[in-house]
Order: C-alpha cells, then structure tokens, then sequence
C-alpha cells in the first residue's frame, strides 16, 4: 500500500539524491562550477568518494541509452521509470510538471549543469563496530542510543549514522530553490530548522537529524552532515586539487560521470565491516571464509591520492577507465612490480576473435595465489591443478581463439620456467608423447596431444594450438620474429612498448561458439549453456576491450564496449 | 536346573513377548478395522518423500519434482501410491533438519512400505510395533515395582488410556515412546536392586543405544541422556565383588546362592562410573549421529518449539492458574515466527537494519577493483550482501538463533514461571492425562476407553499428588537412595513436557498416574500378608518413619527453594514491567463493532497505521540492494494495541479471531477473575501481526491477519488504543492490566489443591 507519506519521501530521497542537479552558466563572481572538474574542487576533505555527474539532460539521455541497451525491444524502461517518478511527485503533491527538467526547474534548480556528490561511509564502519561490540555484550545496538533516538532511527531514512553525503547543485533561482527544498526537508523531518550558522560568509540552515542546507552564489548545497558541509563550503575559497584533466588522465567532454575515489579512506572502513560479516556469517552459520580476503586488501597499501575514475555511455559504447598516479602510491606500485609490453601476444594470427595477454609476474602471481585462487578454489574444477599451472607459467601468457562452426580454433604461447614438470603434468591426463623436433622449425621440439591439442617448446616459451600446423606456424613465427597486426587491430589505442599487465579483447561475433568451448575447457557446468549468453552480448556488443596498461607513472584500468 | 532368578527371568521374558505381541496384534487390529491412519494432520506428508524413494529402490533419497502420483499420496489425496516409481529417476540424497533428525522414522516407514507396499493404512504397522513395545517396556516399569498382576493391570490401564490412543496414528510423535520408557526402566534398573559389573556396564550400553536410536525416531529422547548419566555416575550402586568358594564341595556354603549374584550394597569405584558414563555417550553418539550432526548445523529448531511452550494454549494445558500476562496468545507456527522476528528486528543487533552498510561494502569492492579488477572483492561484496539478506524464514538458522534469545529474554524475564511450569506439568501428569482435557476425535473403541478412563481420571486428579507423595515416602521409609532416584524420574521426565506442553509430548508418562497407586495398593496387598505382618517390628517402622519425615522435609526444600527463589528475582521484573505498561503511549484507534455468530460481539479496530507503511516492497529492496541507505521492508508488521474494556458479571474472555479459521490462529483467552471488584476494568494489550510480500513464504504459507476480538456481552469496551512506543516492548505479551493494579497477578501458580 502506498501511503501518502512514503510517496513524499521516496519523492524527497529523488529529488535531494538525483535532482539536485542543474547549474546557471558560470557567472563572474560567483561560485557556479560548469565542469566535472569544477564540481570535484569542491570535495569535502572527508569524502571518501566524489562523484561529478553531468548536467541532469545529459544524464538523463545516458540513463536513456543504458536503459534501452539492457531492455527487450520495444519497451522503454527509462521513460517508465520517468513516468512513475513524475505520477509519485504528483501524488504527493510535490509537482505538477510533467517532466523531470521542468519539475528541476519549477524547484529553481538548473538541468543544464553538473552536479555532485560527496559521500563518507566511515560512518557506518563505526556503527558496525558498536553493533559487533554490542552483539558480543549481548546488547541490543539500540540500547546505547539516547532514550527516544530508537523510534527515531526507525523511521528517519536521512539520518547521518550511516553515510555522510553532501550533494552540491547548480540553481537558476537559489532562493526559490533553497525555499522549496527547505519545504521538503520541512515535511520529512518536521518542524521549522534548528538553528542557522555563518561559514564563509555564506548561512547554512540546520535541520532535524543533521540536515542542512544553504546557497553560496548559484550553488544550493545539502548534506545530513554539518562538519562535511562545512568542509565543502569552505572549498570555495580554498578547491582541492583535481587530477582528473591532467595530460595522463584526460578530462573528456561532454562529460562522463567522473568520481575521485580516496583508496585509503575505503581501506580503513574494512577491519570494521568485515568483523560484522564475520559476526553476520557466524550468526547465520554461513561460511565465511570469502571474508578472509578482506584481511589483507590491496587498498591497505593505498596512499591518498584519490583514484580517478569516469564512465561515460554514449551512442558509441560504454567506457570505464581508472587512473592511477603510482608515483603516489608507492607501497602499492611495490607491490604489483613491473610489467612489460606485451611481446608474445604480438605474435597470435590476426584472425583470432578472443585475445588474451597476461603478464603473470612474480608478484602478480603472489596476488593470484594469496587471493584469487583460494577465494575461487570452490569455482575451479581443478583447485591444485590451477595452481600448479601457475607455478609454471612465469612471464608473459597469450592466448587467441578463433570461433566459428562449433569448434573454435585456439593459440597459446606462455613464457614457462619448468618444462619437464609442465609436460608430466599433462601426461597424467594424456597419453605420453615424446619431444620430437621439426626441420622447419630448427632449435623447436614438439610433442602432440591430438586431437586435443599440440604443444611446442622453443627456448622457454610453451606454444600450445588445436592443430598441429598451427603450432608449427606459431612457433615459425616466433623464432623468425615474425610479428602480426593483432595488436594493432585489437588493442588500437595501446602502443606497441606500453607496459601491460592484462588486456582481453573480444571481437563478438562468434561468441557464441567460443563461449561454450572456453566454458567447457574451464570445466563449467553445463557450458553449453553458456551459447545464448555469447549470442545475447554480441547482439548487444561490436567489441569488448579489458585491460590494465601503464601510462608513464599512471596505471589505466579500463573496460570499453562497442555497441553495435 | 536353572537358578531361581534365571527361571524369574525367563517366566518375565515370556510374559514381555506375550504382551509384544497381544498390544501389536491388539492395536493393528483396532486400526485396521476402525480405519485409523496418519493423517494431514500428523504433519508427516513432506518427511515422508524419502521413505517412498526407499521403498521404491533408490536408497534414501528425493529429487526436485516428485513423480506423478507421489505428491497425491503424501497430501493424503490418494490412499495408496497406486503407481509404482519409474526407474532412473534423477534423485539425490536427502538431507535436511527435517530428514535427518527423523532418520530411523523415515527409514522404518520406508522399510514397512518396501515390504507391505506404499500405502497409509500400512504405517499402521509401525505404529502397532511401537505400540506393542511401549507397552513391553510400560509392564516392565510398572514391575520394578510391583507385582505381576498389579503390573499387568497397570499396564493394561496406562496403555488403553485415551491420550495414549489419540497418539497412536501420530507416528511423528508416538514413535518416541519405547525409547525414553526404556531409558526411564534402564535407570529404574539402576537403582532397585545392586548391579554387577557386567550388568552395569550393559545397562549402560543399553542406555546409549536406546536414547540415540530414539534421538534418530524424534529428538526428544536425548532428554534422557542427563538422566542416564546422572543415574550411571551417582545412584547406581554395585554388588560386592565375588568371593572365591571357600569349599567347593560344600553346598551350604554362604558364598554359593545357586549363582545369584552376591548379595549387598556397595558403591561402585569412580573408574567403574566413569567407564559406564563414557560407554553411555560413546553408544549413544553412533546411533544418533545423523540426528546430532544436523542439528548442531541447525539448532533443530528447538529454540521455535521452546518459544511454543509460552504459548497461551500449552500454558492452559498444563494447568497452572495464570497470571495477568501471557508471553505468546497463540501457538500457530508462523504467529510464533512472527513473535521471534519482530523480537529480532527491534531488538536484537544482529538483526537490525544497518542503512549504508551494503553500500560502504560496495564502495570498498569497488575502490579495491579500480587498483586491481582481478580482486575477489568484486565477487565477495554481492555474496555478502545477498548474506545480509534481512528476510528470516521460519525454521532456518537465523530465525533459531533469534528464536534462542527470545526464549531466553522470556526465561529471563519469567524464571518462576518457569519453574513452576515445570513443577506443573509434572502434577499434570501424575494427576492422569486423561481426564478431560486431552479428549480429540474419538472412535467407538476410544470412547469406551474414555467412558472407563474418565472416574479412574477424576480419582486421579484429585489424589494423583497424594498417591506419588506417598509411594515415594514408602520408598523413602525403606531407602532414601531410591527415593530420590524415584523423585528425580518423577520431576525430571514429568517436568521436562512443560517446555511445550502438549499430550503428544506427555502421553507416554501418562502411566505414572497409574504406577504410584499401584505401587501404593502393592505394598498394601503386601502389608496385609500375614507373614510380612509377623515380621514388622516397631523399631525398625520408626526408623522407616523417620527416613521418610527427614526425605519428605528435604524434598520439599530443595522443591521449594528454586521456585521461591526465582520468583523472587521474577518480581523485581515485574515491577518494572507493570510500570512499562502503565506508562505506555496510547493513541487511540476507531473501531467497528458488529454482533458475533458465536455471542457477544466482535470489534475490529478500523485500521492499524503500523500495518499501512509499506513502501512499494519490490522497489523498496532493490535500492537497498543496490546499496543506497534505505531501511528494507520487514518480513512482518506489528502493531501494538491495547483495548480498555469493563467487565462485569462473569470472568472477561476474549476470542482473537483470524481471516483464516484454517489456519489454526484464532485463541480464545479466559481472564478468571480473583477477588477484583465487580465490574472491573482493564486494558488488554495483545499484538497484532501483517506479513509482507517480502517473507519468503508470503505466497504458500497459511498467513492469517487478525479480523477482530470477540468479547461476551458482559464486558464493554470502552475503546482501542496503538501502542505509539511499541519498541520498548520487547515481548508483545498479552497483558491483562487491571485498572486497580494491586491486582495484577505477578506469576503463574501451581494447582496444589485444585477446585474439584
């Protein structure tokens, strides 16, 4: 049953969290930020994360785009979900406009400019930690509140126990807009504001529960913590540095949704939230043992330099990028070691659909082994046999496949310290094969596997393919030095001598066989149900580019897919 | 020729397998001719899957979809599984709390359908080889203290008695029986008569194998193990060792009784009883292993059915005179689950919302993914999240834990109750189960029964205490070791019900009622044997007397003392709890009032606030999924309401009535009146409950939401009323308060002396 209250505060939580969007165009003095870069100067010191988020029109035609890519044909889920936003702030008597740009507008907020968002979770940290103290104690967290405060968490969703955020907006008219959002707090909350305060010549307004508000210039900021308000008022005249725009890490415009992400501020929430997991998984006699790898996180070795990352959906694609400045974050750049350009991977056929490069160093091993493998050792159908592999594999590993007619074509060629173990490792499920060696191929030995597959050694470098000539090409090609276009084809935006750690690139248009036949070499149940899911992404997808690339001193994380 | 006590032994094991067989071929027979069989509603139907993949070949197992025609036969729809199961079926083992704490039911049914076919009717079977060996081991009770014939006639009477006969298709419940009676004569074994060694460490043996194998028919029976062990470690005693002959060829000689076992009372060494009590939990560990291992996973649920055991209708059944609060109204499952979520949800840390919590998980997964997307944290952050569900579905492992806490918050705040539920389960059952309360749907034969147990029944209400006080004053005059072990069996296995008391967990004591007097009448048939009168000498009657004034003092003390005392502690919190409720936040509420088809007239508050505040559930739980700090909707919504209502004439009572009469949840309460003037005025609290789409069992579970309360026309209602601070009450009891409120009735009390 939809009460009328519940309509006004799903309709307050939408329009405080999503609608404080819309900035005036930048006035000569005063504060209206008309860039993410802009909006990011303005993050409060105890933001753990800054989103900077396009103007809402522009937002809202991503949402548009994301929504239709996922939906079936014919159906527009985001004009519904648009349409049901609009019939609940009718509802409830918040508007009577019959689009979200109007509505913003009627509300003096301004749908043509960025706005952001500053969240801090330490706060909910620290509540689990009372919690788990208080559920060892055998007290309920309630109990330590002050008398009354129980009904008041129950029923108050703005609350501050959990999430510092304050979200900064652009307004055409800021009284109006401070007006009617202090009405909407009014309703919430209850009650007139609590009291007013000066920082930095501009008045925030203090509500119930931490809540307040104020303008400065055509900014109309709000947040359920004063401190945290305070900190992002007094940005204006003191911004935080931005690295998103500097020449490794570019700004892109129009903009995507942008978010400066402090690693070390995430880090310090872990020993507190894995404790309650831990706690949560004993009282629910769950295992728990997926916890564990939050004990020794990657992040613990994060400096403060935020963490830029942007996503960005156009008619092209959707693209995800993360940069990194290792050169401030040297415990973490220790930690992962070197990487090299990919050599090996220059070497698969051109034709191959799936390309796959890693650069299974040292210490990515090290990370691989204390964490990946024994999270997913229920998922891998060979635990130790994966492991083992990794042993071997020391260097650089690539792989390409070819689809098509059911029975796709694949290329290996891995850098791989112990040969002998390697190749007794495959005889305990193949029928012994002897090294023998081809004239064509001087200095290569080779030992067939058919018809699964067939391997070759040339100096420390395995080269593996599902045909016989097509390992005695691969290896050909490798010791004539015979390089091929693949990388440039597949990976156009990575030069040749850029340092690399992954990089997976999927031409689509046979994944619905390579799927399958990867699903089932991986020992998956049931792959062959993995057919549909390769149809369904290459119906969505031209492309699918993943990778992690050094750029300088930055690392890149990124994802691209081509939309078709 | 065989010694005199063999010859005792074997003309005894004769008579047992006579009585085996007469009580099976007895009771299959009255089954079989009156139509008797398992029903709906002995709740067997799921529990049985794996016995019909038994008997059909595939070993004990199940698969997802059941074949067509099993699902009929297990809702009772078709009497037989007419088709036989299709070979190849895709199955897998079963395992699950409610197959595994069954293991040996499931199995013996499976067995019985294997070899007489896969019908209802055949469970009978079982149910008479239970019956029969209940009744084995009952005569055999009955004998450690009595004659032959008074044994048999008490056997005969506890076993023929209606609450014994409603439980007989009750396979869930009834199967139980043999194994806790056996363990109770292993015990009674223990301390008649001194034991050999070898005898001792056989009894216990014995003692392991029966309670783990009846922990694998129904839980129930490990209540016997502390019993068992206590009697092993401390009562038992011992013979003296074995003197060699001193010649041989002398048949006078003192140490030569025709191979009896040497006579004499002696304490066993320590290491002979720890032996013992080892060899009793390692025996009992194996059989039971398939039930211990599921429930140290699970709980067992036992939490949930100790939370029912403070319902209003277990508290009415065992007879005690009720105070003015009642923990729970009802003892219809999902009410109780209902109970023991909103405990959690309000009150329990564990189970509170904490708003933010997915979404720091997932900006930690997330900031760790931007260094490295290899990370498993990207993995771990949903797996957790999806741990963190908030919705608790009835019998699962959270809701056992939750179920714990507020069992022990009821304890907790109730230990004289406790107490003497405890004490009072113990006279019910001493005052004979039979009379009046456990009556059910009765055929032609249990009606007989009925109509021949009813004065016996009444007799025993009245005397039923007096009898068990003076059989174990006899024992006293003559033994104080065995009395006490006589008042242990009494109090522990007669008490142990009370955790929820109902007849199909008391009607295997029920013949206690009967053996006291029997054993009283014994020794009188004894006293007035004209040789045993010779040999009576006033010396030795005092001294007897005096055993039994000392036993009888220190019985009553060490009775006394924990009920006092724990009433004690009780008052301090009811004080507490009397002032909570007087100062309780009320709003009132309008309400409708239409007469009752049953009299009187039932009033139904026009809407309950608490109970409309749903948010759009499904979008509700996706934003707290994704992680934004919304609160998920609760599984079940309460409110709390309190009506104030003036009685006049009669004691007030009220009828909780339900939108579903099927469902099991409709109560009636009586309030009976004790000296409070007339009229008198109350404010009746109780809880109101609404499940949301969001339980898991919204759509197939028998949910029922309060239609109304029905009143008799003698009391007025003067109005309805909200609790606005329905948090502070972690109970949500049903509370009688008066408006006088030095009359409000602190604890539950014991019927010593009931109005007859």
């Amino acid at each position: 049953m939809r009460s009328k209250r519940y309509v006004r505060i799903a309709a307050v939580t939408l329009v405080v969290s999503t609608a404080l969007a819309v900035f005036p165009a930048k006035g000569e003095d005063e504060p209206s930020p008309a860039s993410a870069q802009d909006i990011l100067r303005l993050a409060p010191e105890s933001a753990a994360l800054s989103l900077a988020f396009p103007p809402m029109n522009d937002l809202m035609k991503k949402i548009h785009l994301l929504a239709g890519l996922f939906s079936d044909p014919g159906t527009e889920p985001a004009d519904g979900a648009a349409r049901i936003l609009m019939q609940w702030l009718r509802d409830s008597g918040l508007s009577e406009q019959k689009t979200l740009s109007d509505m913003l507008q009627t509300y003096g907020l301004d749908p043509g400019a960025p706005f952001g968002l500053f969240l801090d979770p330490s706060p909910v940290a620290l509540h689990a930690r009372k919690v788990t103290e208080l559920a060892e104690s055998g007290t309920a967290w309630w109990q330590a509140l002050p008398a009354g405060a129980n009904r008041k968490h129950t029923n108050n969703w703005f609350h501050s126990d959990f999430i510092n955020a304050v979200a900064v907006i652009g307004c055409i008219d800021p009284a109006l807009a401070l007006s009617r959002l202090e009405n909407l707090l009014e309703i919430v909350l209850g009650g007139e504001p609590l009291r007013e305060e000066i920082v930095e010549n501009f008045t925030i307004r203090i509500h119930a529960d931490g809540m307040a508000c104020g303008v400065a210039g055509k900014l109309l900021f709000v947040g359920n913590h004063v401190p945290m308000l305070r900190e992002a008022l007094e940005r204006i005249s003191k911004p935080a540095s931005v690295r998103y725009g500097a020449p490794e890490c570019p700004a892109k415009a129009p903009g995507p949704v942008v978010c400066a992400t402090r690693l070390d501020r995430l880090y310090n929430l872990q020993p507190e939230l894995s404790e309650y997991l831990r706690r949560i998984a004993v009282a629910e006699k769950k295992p728990s043992g997926l916890n564990n790898v939050l004990h020794n996180p990657i992040a613990a070795s994060m400096g403060s330099d935020p963490c830029i990352s942007t996503l960005d959906v156009t008619e092209k694609g959707i693209e995800f990028a993360a940069w990194l400045d290792l050169s401030a974050h040297t415990r973490y750049a220790a930690i992962i070691g070197n990487a090299k350009p990919a050599r090996l991977g220059a070497f698969m056929p051109e034709e191959c659909q799936a390309f796959l490069c890693l650069q299974l160093t040292e210490n990515v091993r090290d990370l691989l082994r204390q964490r990946w493998i024994p999270f997913h050792a229920e998922d891998i159908h060979d635990p130790i046999g994966f492991f083992r592999s990794f042993h071997f594999l020391n260097g650089e590993t690539a792989l390409g496949i070819v689809g098509g007619n059911g029975s796709p074509r694949v290329f290996a060629l891995a850098e791989v310290s112990e040969f002998d173990s390697l190749k007794a490792m495959i005889e305990k499920t193949q029928s012994s094969a002897p090294w023998i060696e081809d004239p064509n191929v001087p200095g290569a030995r080779f030992a067939d596997y058919p018809p699964y597959f067939f391997l070759g050694r040339l100096g420390n470098v395995a080269i593996a393919a599902t045909e016989r000539e097509s390992c005695r090409r691969l290896a050909q090609a490798l010791a004539s030095n015979q390089k091929t276009a693949i990388l440039e084809m597949h990976a156009s935006s990575i030069e040749p001598d850029m340092p690399l750690f992954g990089l997976l690139s999927l031409e689509t248009d046979d994944l619905d066989s390579i799927l399958p036949f990867v699903a089932k070499w991986v020992g998956a149940e049931s792959p062959e149900s993995f057919g549909p899911l390769g149809s369904t992404i290459a119906r969505l997808f031209r492309e699918i580019q993943l990778g992690k690339v050094f750029q300088g001193n930055w690392q890149k994380v990124f994802a691209e897919l081509s939309l078709r | 020729m065989p010694p005199a006590h063999t010859k005792r032994l074997r003309s005894e094991a004769a008579v047992v397998a006579a009585i085996f067989v007469v009580a099976t071929v007895g009771c299959w027979s009255y089954m079989k001719a009156f139509g008797i069989v398992t029903g709906p509603e002995h709740n067997v139907s799921d529990m049985l899957r794996p016995a019909v993949f038994y008997a059909s070949g595939y070993g004990f197992s199940e698969s997802q979809t059941l074949p067509d025609g099993v699902q009929d036969f297990l809702a009772h729809k078709t009497p037989r599984l007419e088709k036989p199961l299709p070979s190849g079926l895709p199955v897998q083992p079963a395992r699950g709390l409610f197959y595994q704490d069954r293991f040996y039911l499931i199995y013996a049914v499976g067995i019985v359908w294997r070899l007489f076919g896969i019908s209802w009717a055949n469970v009978a079977i079982l149910s008479s080889l239970f019956f029969g060996a209940t009744a084995a081991v009952v005569y055999g009770i009955f004998r450690l203290g009595m004659r032959r014939p008074i044994a048999l006639a008490g056997a005969a009477a506890a076993m023929s008695s209606p609450s014994m006969l409603v439980e007989l298709p009750s396979i869930r419940d009834f199967t139980k029986a043999p194994f806790i009676l056996a363990a109770l004569f292993l015990c009674g074994c223990l301390i008649v008569r001194p034991v050999t060694r070898q005898r001792y460490f056989a009894t216990a043996l014995a003692m392991g194998l029966v309670i783990g194998a009846g922990m694998g028919f129904r839980q129930d029976a490990v209540v016997c193990l502390p019993l068992a062990l206590f009697f092993l470690l401390f009562l038992a005693r011992g013979t003296p060792p074995v003197e060699p002959k001193t010649n041989p060829s002398d048949p006078s000689d003192p140490t030569d009784r025709a191979g009896c076992p040497p006579r004499g009372v002696q304490r066993l060494p320590l290491k002979t009883r720890m032996t013992g009590a080892a060899l009793t939990l390692a025996a009992f560990v194996v059989p039971a292993w398939p039930a211990l291992s599921i429930t140290s996973e699970t709980g067992g649920n036992n939490a949930f059915y100790l939370t029912q055991g403070f319902s209003l209708p277990c508290l009415q059944s065992v007879d005690l005179e009720r105070a003015s609060y009642t923990p729970l109204f009802s003892n219809a499952d999902y009410l109780v689950h209902a109970f023991i979520y909103t405990h959690a949800k309000t009150h329990l840390a564990y189970y509170q919302s904490l708003p933010g919590f997915y979404l720091a998980l997932l900006f930690t997964a997330f900031g760790e993914a931007l260094a490295t997307p290899a990370t498993p944290t990207l993995a771990f952050a949903p797996q957790a999240a999806l741990m963190m569900s908030e919705s608790m579905d009835i019998w699962t492992p959270p809701a056992e834990k939750a179920a714990r806490r507020y069992v022990y918050e009821i304890a907790a705040t109730f230990p004289g109750d406790v107490v003497a539920r405890w004490y009072a389960a113990t006279l019910r059952i001493v005052r004979n189960l039979s009379n009046g309360t456990f009556t059910g749907h009765l055929d032609a034969i249990a009606k007989t029964a009925a109509n021949i147990h009813t004065p016996i029944a009444g007799h025993l209400y009245r005397f039923g205490l007096w009898y068990a006080a003076a059989a174990i004053l006899i024992i006293a005059g003559r033994d104080m070791r065995i009395a006490f072990g006589v008042l242990c069996l009494l109090i522990y296995l007669c008490g142990y019900p009370s955790l929820e008391f109902q007849n199909r967990h008391a009607f295997h004591l029920n013949f206690a009622s009967l053996w006291f007097p029997g054993f009283v009448l014994d020794r009188i048939v004894g006293a007035v044997n004209p040789q045993q009168l010779r040999r009576l000498r006033p010396g030795g009657m005092l001294r007897a007397a005096m055993r039994a004034g000392f036993f009888a003092a220190a019985a009553a003390l060490l009775l006394w003392a924990p009920l006092y005392a724990a009433r004690a502690w009780q008052e301090r919190n009811i004080v507490e709890l009397i002032e909570q409720y007087r100062m309780a936040e009320l709003e009132p509420l309008p309400s409708t009032v239409s007469p009752y088809s049953g009299g009187g007239k039932i009033y139904c508050p026009s809407r309950f606030p608490s109970l409309e505040h749903i948010p759009p559930v499904k979008l509700w739980n996706v934003l707290a999924f994704a992680g934004l700090p919304v609160e998920r909707v609760p599984d079940i919504l309460f409110e709390y309401v309190a009506v104030e209502i003036e009685s006049s004439g009669e004691d007030p009572n009220v009828v909780f009535k339900f939108d579903d009469p099927a469902s099991g949840c409709d109560t009636w309460e009586l309030y009976p009146l004790s000296g409070e003037p007339n009229p008198c005025t109350f404010r009746l609290f109780f809880p109101v409950f609404r499940f949301t789409e969001n339980f898991p069992r919204f759509h197939d579970a028998p949910l029922s939401t309060l239609r109304g309360v029905v009143f008799p026309d003698s009391v007025r209602v003067k109005g309805f009323y909200r609790v606005r601070n329905k948090e502070d009450f972690p109970l949500l009891m049903n509370v009688w308060l008066p408006s006088d409120l030095s009359f409000f009735k602190t604890h539950q009390k014991l019927k010593l002396f009931p109005h007859l």
